[in-house]
């Protein structure tokens, strides 16, 4: 028999995050700029929007997703959709990363339900299930695993290490599973009202830490 | 302002911009936020935060294919939109055309951009045709194999631990894949699948992650290991797959009735 010892490598948590390219805030006019000669249908300014953006796209796409395929699609679709929009980007309400974040999550999550309605024809051909020891569960971060980069990086990393871990679930949950209120509250067996104050004030706690690090200040 | 503002309402503005609430929720928070330019600086706000968790993640970037095909998309929609060719005017249509070139703008702005999501809406029926296209060969995967279909269960223990089901075609040694409870791989990681023959020797198969939600599917794929195999095991590798099985082993299962 092959096996030497059984362990499954527990799910990445939020708070493993690792630093990227993403650009400075002082990148906040020029992606306007951006947005305005796409709007007026210059390809090559989306060209630089996507090399400035898709790493970040990408790795949400496939943090939701599980499959390179899967997100490369998202990616692609949500930048097919920013060409498309681009003309109702308001750039004074918020910075071009928070509007692709917002349609890349969006397209995203759409896909993984759309899984999920499929996953349920397949349930009852999961019977066979084995029964004994280590039970899956949310286990602790490797610190050394996290490699310190930009600094706003890093103060998403410590922020998000901030909040409570039952916080830091829900969030989690929300962001990534695109789970409502009451399904969180499903899911964890907790009462609904002591969900949504959980993520109201695991929300706000992220905000308050994050302000001087968004993209450009939303007004 | 915050004085008008509901605090039962207020309280809404987090779970709206991670789009958490019900449909219910959801309609009463946007009525006041259309009224509300603080509730607006508010979810903005939030909106922000999503970014920079999204902006917190790895940087791995999706392979060159997929900015050649958006600009490819981009390009074709830009030709579709083009006016055709200049045609020969006389003096007395001077005056008409001057008349409808105002309409004119405004017509061929919209037409364009109806041009440009029809094209979209192409390349995405072509993406659906090549997905379907798939599927069917999944099914015909493991409807054609009729007595010739194994069905191996990779476990490990554990209450609610992971599973996979591995069907396998031995008619046409193909095999699908479909897992569940299996959390993803994490950054720069994957899982791979392992066929073990009688001589013990793991040979390499497909590798694949999870979703958020614990499901992997993989489609219709060949098997690369002649003369069959005794046991399937399934490992965490490094993005692109080994040659060798990194242990520990996360899921196996025998072939049973061989």
């Amino acid at each position: 028999m092959l096996v030497t010892s059984i362990a499954i490598e527990m799910p990445l948590s939020v708070t493993a995050l690792r630093p990227n390219a993403a650009p400075t805030a002082g990148a906040a006019d020029d992606d306007r700029a951006l947005i305005s000669r796409i709007t007026a249908g210059d390809e090559r300014a989306l060209g630089v929007l996507y090399d400035r953006y898709a790493a970040t796209m990408y790795a949400v796409a496939f943090r939701i997703s599980g499959e390179r395929a899967d997100a490369e699609e998202i990616v692609l679709e949500t930048f097919s959709q920013a060409w498309r929009n681009a003309g109702r980007f308001h750039g004074e309400k918020g910075s071009a990363v928070a509007w692709l974040t917002m349609m890349c999550r969006s397209r995203a999550l759409d896909l993984i339900r759309s899984r999920g309605r499929r996953a349920k024809l397949v349930e009852t051909a999961q019977q066979a299930e084995p029964t004994g020891a280590p039970a899956m569960g949310t286990g602790p971060e490797n610190p050394t695993d996290r490699v310190a980069g930009s600094e706003r990086a890093a103060k998403v990393a410590a922020a998000l290490e901030s909040l409570s871990p039952p916080q830091r679930q829900a969030i989690e949950l929300a962001y990534y599973e695109g789970l409502s209120h009451s399904e969180i509250a499903e899911r964890l067996d907790e009462p609904l009202g002591t969900v949504k104050t959980r993520v109201r004030l695991a929300m706000q706690k992220l905000r308050e830490a994050l302000t001087p690090y968004y993209f450009e200040a939303a007004t | 302002m915050s004085a008008t503002i509901p605090e039962s309402i207020r309280e809404l503005a987090a779970g709206y911009a991670l789009g958490a609430l019900t449909p219910e929720e959801a309609r009463a928070f946007e009525t006041a936020l259309a009224q509300s330019p603080e509730l607006q600086r508010e979810v903005a706000e939030y909106r922000e935060v999503n970014a920079l968790l999204a902006a917190g993640r790895g940087g791995q970037a999706p392979s060159p294919e997929v900015k050649e095909r958006l600009l490819a998309r981009v390009a074709a929609s830009k030709a579709a939109a083009l006016p055709p060719p200049a045609r020969r005017t006389f003096p007395w249509m001077a005056t008409a055309l001057a008349a409808t070139t105002v309409l004119a703008i405004g017509l061929g702005g919209r037409a364009r951009q109806l041009e440009r999501d029809l094209t979209e809406k192409n390349a995405a029926l072509a993406s659906t045709a090549a997905k379907l296209a798939k599927r069917e060969e999944t099914l015909n995967t493991l409807l054609t194999a009729e007595a010739d279909l194994s069905v191996v269960q990779l476990t490990t223990s554990g209450a609610q631990a992971p599973g996979m089901q591995f069907f396998w075609n031995r008619r046409q040694n193909r095999g699908v894949l479909h897992a569940f409870r299996l959390p993803p791989a994490g950054p720069g990681k994957t899982y791979q699948l392992w066929l073990i023959p009688k001589d013990g020797k793991p040979v390499p198969s497909v590798v694949f992650n999870s979703a958020a939600d614990g499901h992997a599917l993989v489609e219709a794929f060949q098997l690369q290991v002649e003369g069959g195999f005794q046991t399937a095991a399934v490992t965490i590798e490094p993005e692109g797959g080994s040659s060798t099985p990194t242990m520990p082993i996360v899921l196996i299962g025998q072939v049973s009735g061989l």
